[in-house]
């Protein structure tokens, strides 16, 4: 009874929400928010030419990303009013883990052919699958077998 | 010992044209359930849209065309696409150039950014729903490349079948896993622009690795590489899944290790 309660107090939370975001996405039209570049301030380029993605001659650094393989960041170089380079700055650490990103923690397997309609089966794993074909496809069949 | 019984409630989401498929494993299949599903549902959808709304081909105002056309402003002030960018960058790299993030010479970084999306996705709001008593497995499918993960302490695994490249109504073979991420290519994937400069036989590739990305990245790069060469990659760079070729037939791989499978028969 007291899951059924929740259950139902649950679902109108999410309609809440839905209505919520609806509001958001529609009205207020929610672009990524812009990232405060500290770098790209050091060489602002002042704003005669008409399109925003000019710049100026010149080395721009992005801010710091964050990625698996540690913080990198994005530096351009600018000659002649043409992109020239585009370089992905790595902090020194960072090196040695894009070669072994595959071995930590692999989960152990095993491997079998069965029957595409056995029940230990969940997801399936191709090639394929655009939603135009998704009817027919295997996942769907398995996704009806909840 | 009585075994666990699983339910396996789902929701498709529909978005860039591919079918996302969030799968919950869970002890009851009740209200309650629904509803985190439904809720989590709701935002990923949202997330995906927004994602497909910066790096979309096909919309003039999305950041990646204006990247095309030569403005640098999402290079340089938005995340979502430094972070892409980055990572096509070092992939390319990794991969010796053989996964490409550029076609017909343009930017163009589709594969990476499907399975970013899934991971990050996945990762802000499906991986805490195991703190639920009830739920023991969570998964983000997207076309066939996907990210799970189970409960600690469970014996509950997702069990992955690999389509048959020979027959897309069948599963080749299976793997059970409890953690981490699946990524096939084959020679007809959408979206993935694999451009194969050898008279390899290689029809198909599955990687399995903790990224998605990664998975992803060398899934393809094995296509456009073929077999004898990704046979090199998969060793240099430790790599687990399974390949497909049309001579050698299925060709399983584990942490760098090449294994003929024997041919069964079933």
């Amino acid at each position: 009874m007291i899951r059924k309660i929740i259950g139902v107090s649950l679902s109108f939370g999410v309609a809440v929400a839905m209505a919520i975001d609806g509001y958001i996405v529609f009205f207020k039209d929610t672009q990524s928010t812009e990232v405060k570049t500290k770098t790209t301030t050091k060489k602002t380029a002042t704003v005669k030419q008409k399109s925003t993605g000019q710049y100026k001659d010149g080395t721009y650094t992005g801010s710091s990303t964050s990625t698996r393989w540690g913080d990198v960041q994005i530096q351009i170089t600018i000659s002649g009013g043409k992109l020239t380079k585009i370089n992905v700055l790595k902090h020194p650490d960072s090196e040695n883990k894009s070669v072994q990103i595959n071995e930590q923690s692999l989960p152990t397997y095993k491997s079998e052919a069965i029957k595409a309609q056995s029940a230990s089966i969940q997801q399936i794993s191709g090639a394929t699958e655009t939603y135009k074909g998704f009817t027919g496809s295997l996942q769907n069949a398995l996704n009806q077998a909840e | 010992m009585t075994e666990t019984k699983y339910y396996f409630p789902n929701q498709v989401i529909n978005s860039m044209n591919i079918p996302f498929t969030i799968k919950l494993a869970t002890r009851t299949n009740d209200d309650v359930i629904q509803g985190i599903l439904e809720q989590v549902t709701y935002t990923i959808k949202r997330e995906l849209n927004q994602v497909d709304k910066e790096f979309s081909p096909f919309r003039s105002d999305s950041l990646l065309v204006k990247f095309q056309n030569g403005d640098l402003d999402p290079l340089l002030k938005y995340d979502s696409f430094q972070s892409v960018f980055v990572q096509s960058k070092l992939a390319e790299e990794m991969t010796d150039n053989y996964f490409s993030a550029h076609f017909e010479d343009k930017y163009d970084p589709t594969g990476i950014v499907k399975g970013w999306v899934i991971e990050k996705s996945f990762e802000s709001n499906l991986r805490e729903l195991l703190d639920d008593p009830d739920i023991d497995g969570v998964s983000l499918n997207g076309g066939g490349d996907m990210k799970f993960a189970t409960k600690k302490n469970v014996d509950f695994r997702w069990g992955i079948g690999i389509e048959d490249p020979n027959d897309l109504q069948n599963i080749a073979t299976s793997f059970y896993l409890k953690n981490g991420a699946v990524a096939t290519s084959g020679m007809n994937k959408r979206g993935q622009h694999i451009v194969q400069n050898n008279s390899s036989n290689i029809q198909q590739v599955t990687v399995i690795s903790s990224s998605l990305v990664d998975a992803d990245v060398w899934a393809t790069a094995g296509i456009s590489a073929g077999t004898e060469q990704f046979s090199k990659m998969i060793w240099n760079s430790r790599l687990t899944g399974v390949l497909f070729d049309q001579e050698e037939g299925q060709i399983h791989f584990r942490n760098g290790v090449l294994k003929h499978a024997q041919k069964t028969s079933f």
